[in-house]
């Protein structure tokens, strides 16, 4: 911002009686008041705009769609930004989705075209409507591939590109460990093969287990910790596997996975006080394979993953170009044992 | 010693500094300075002086983390470069100053480059002293500075978090209200001024000695922004008008 101009003139110089020189002074005292203040009402008249630190608006087009093997049903969403007029964000209470939109995806020479459909809002206490999305089925996501997203509306348009992971897989190691955890010394491992495309990586053992109620066998499952931390009143809170940077080169595509066993006793205890005697019947080693605009978009929305960070600043990630947002992928493989056939 | 304050903040309220890293090299520079300096006139002195910082070894936010195994700060570079200049006219029972600065501060990060948010371009102060009696001394000052560099607010979205995408489903997730923001510290913060004003008249009576006096901060009354809240539009502004009265007494 240039300085406003403002003036100031004094005089003064030379020689003179002690009369005259002290009525100087007071002339100069006065013109520099006079020349002062005048600038500074000349400021504060012209210059006193309530300061206001946006910028510009200009709406765009938001779109997510993360495609999974998991499903063969896929799903984009499709809204745009928004700008309250004051400063609080939840003033908006309209949720701001793109009707009418023109959504593919494509693979080499196949398109998918996707309509529009209705998912059920976890929390509706913001928005009281459901979310509008776009929705294609049957699709079923080809692993090692790359497609391609096209949005088209009145709002804009957006683009974005996407490589799937190809297969990836899981060897149980030690499933003994599981069966009869006080009996080994050992952590429970596991070595998982990742695709080229992976940048990370989530490994997940979901045990399956049989408890009885009411003189009735019944089956539930839970998923295993992979360390515990020990609280300063001595309790014991179990941490859960979170998504993990690859690690494993191109040409050597493995990685070995500890998961505590003191953990998975901890939570073995824990089941047993819920429900009493339980048997182990099955253990699935799932494997999830996400590509990198995924792993890069998750991990800094969700503060790097990084419990040491003094980091305060929320940086953003998006891949689509015309827009904001995420086009991601992710692959599940999974490797179900039976922990009581090893000894 | 780094500052560790969130860099996209309006203004930052205060500093909290942790020491620089281990894995990082110490923040470094290499100044140039040329002045000159000396009295035109019996009354009249003046200083001009022209710098270049070069800033070999700085510590930023590292723009490219994104996993735990990233470092929260990486070494970067900078440039400072400007002018200085006093002029100060000085007569029996008259002082005037003036000064004035004229500067470019830049970092550059992995290959980012942008203006920190100290980089003021320019700054005027000019203070005048007079004592139209032996005791009696009015001083006036004058600062301005243009604005400090900030990050626009460009508009919101709801950004999702993805929390349950790998134990369940993200679709039907609203997402938190994420403020977009513009071009690093593109904008500028409006510029500061104020005018403080003061009389003091010294006195002696037998042992005791003291001085009275009015000093007025603030003198028009300018709404400085002292700290801005980007999420809820809260301004907290600088000292308003703000007359003051003093007595000291000394025996």
């Amino acid at each position: 911002m240039p300085f406003p101009e403002t003036y100031s003139v004094w005089c003064s110089r030379g020689h003179s009686t002690r009369r005259s020189r002290r009525a100087g002074l007071k002339g100069i005292a006065r013109a520099l008041v006079l020349a002062l203040s005048g600038a500074g009402l000349v400021l504060f008249a012209g210059c006193e705009n309530a300061f206001n630190p946006k910028g510009p608006y200009a709406e765009q087009l938001i779109v997510y769609s993360i495609l999974t093997t998991r499903s063969d049903t896929q799903y984009v969403r499709v809204y745009t930004t928004y700008n309250p007029s004051g400063f609080n964000p939840l003033d908006q209470t309209t949720d701001t989705y793109v009707q009418g939109a023109r959504v593919t995806v494509g693979k080499g020479d196949s398109t998918y075209l996707f309509r529009d459909t209705t998912i059920a809002r976890i929390d509706q206490s913001r928005y009281a409507t459901n979310v509008a999305a776009y929705v294609a089925y049957p699709m079923r996501i080809a692993r090692d591939s790359m497609y391609s997203l096209q949005v088209v509306s009145d709002q804009g348009s957006a683009y974005a590109t996407v490589t799937v992971p190809g297969r990836g897989a899981v060897t149980a190691n030690n499933p003994f460990v599981l069966n009869d955890p006080g009996r080994y010394a050992e952590d429970i491992s596991s070595t998982v093969y990742l695709s080229p495309a992976t940048a990370g990586y989530l490994l997940r053992i979901i045990v399956t287990f049989e408890y009885l109620e009411d003189g009735v066998w019944k089956q539930s499952s839970a998923e295993v910790p992979y360390a515990g931390t020990k609280e300063p009143n001595g309790d014991l809170t179990l941490n859960y596997p979170i998504l993990t940077r690859r690690t494993a080169s191109l040409i050597s595509p493995t990685e070995t996975v500890f998961f505590s066993v003191g953990a998975y006793e901890a939570l073995l205890a824990q089941l047993q006080s819920q429900h009493g005697i339980i048997r182990l019947l099955s253990a699935a080693y799932v494997l999830t394979q996400v590509e990198q605009n995924l792993y890069r978009y998750f991990n800094i929305v969700n503060g790097f993953q990084d419990e040491f960070s003094i980091r305060t600043d929320q940086p953003d990630y998006t891949d689509v170009q015309g827009g904001l947002g995420l086009f991601g992928a992710m692959t599940e493989d999974s490797t179900v044992v039976d922990p009581t056939k090893y000894h | 010693m780094i500052t560790v304050n969130n860099e996209d903040d309006v203004i930052s309220i205060f500093d909290a500094w942790i020491k620089v890293p281990d894995e990082l090299k110490p923040e470094q520079a290499d100044h140039y300075v040329l002045g000159l300096e000396g009295n035109v006139l019996p009354t009249l002195s003046a200083s001009f002086q022209g710098y270049y910082k070069h800033y070999g070894s700085l510590v930023t936010y590292n723009r490219e983390k994104i996993d735990a195994r990233d470092p929260d700060y990486v070494n970067a570079t900078g440039e400072a470069r400007g002018l200085e200049s006093l002029i100060r006219y000085g007569i029996p029972d008259l002082d005037l100053y003036a000064s004035y600065t004229l500067g470019w501060t830049t970092i550059t990060t992995n290959g980012f480059t942008y203006y920190p948010r100290y980089d003021r371009r320019q700054s005027l102060n000019l203070l005048a002293v007079v004592h139209p009696l032996r005791q009696f001394e009015i001083s006036l000052r004058w600062e301005i500075g243009s604005g400090l560099p900030f990050t626009q607010t460009m508009g919101y979205y709801d950004r999702l978090t993805l929390g349950d995408i790998f134990r369940g489903s993200y679709e039907g997730e609203t997402g938190a209200p994420y403020s977009i923001l513009g071009a690093k510290n593109a904008a500028r913060l409006p510029a500061y001024h104020r005018l403080d004003a003061s009389a003091t008249y010294r006195f002696t009576y037998g042992r005791l000695a003291g001085s009275v006096g009015v000093n007025i901060i603030n003198v028009y009354d300018h709404r400085n922004v002292f700290y801005f809240d980007r999420k809820t539009g809260q301004q907290i502004d600088m000292l308003p008008f703000f007359p003051t009265a003093t007595l000291s007494l000394e025996y």
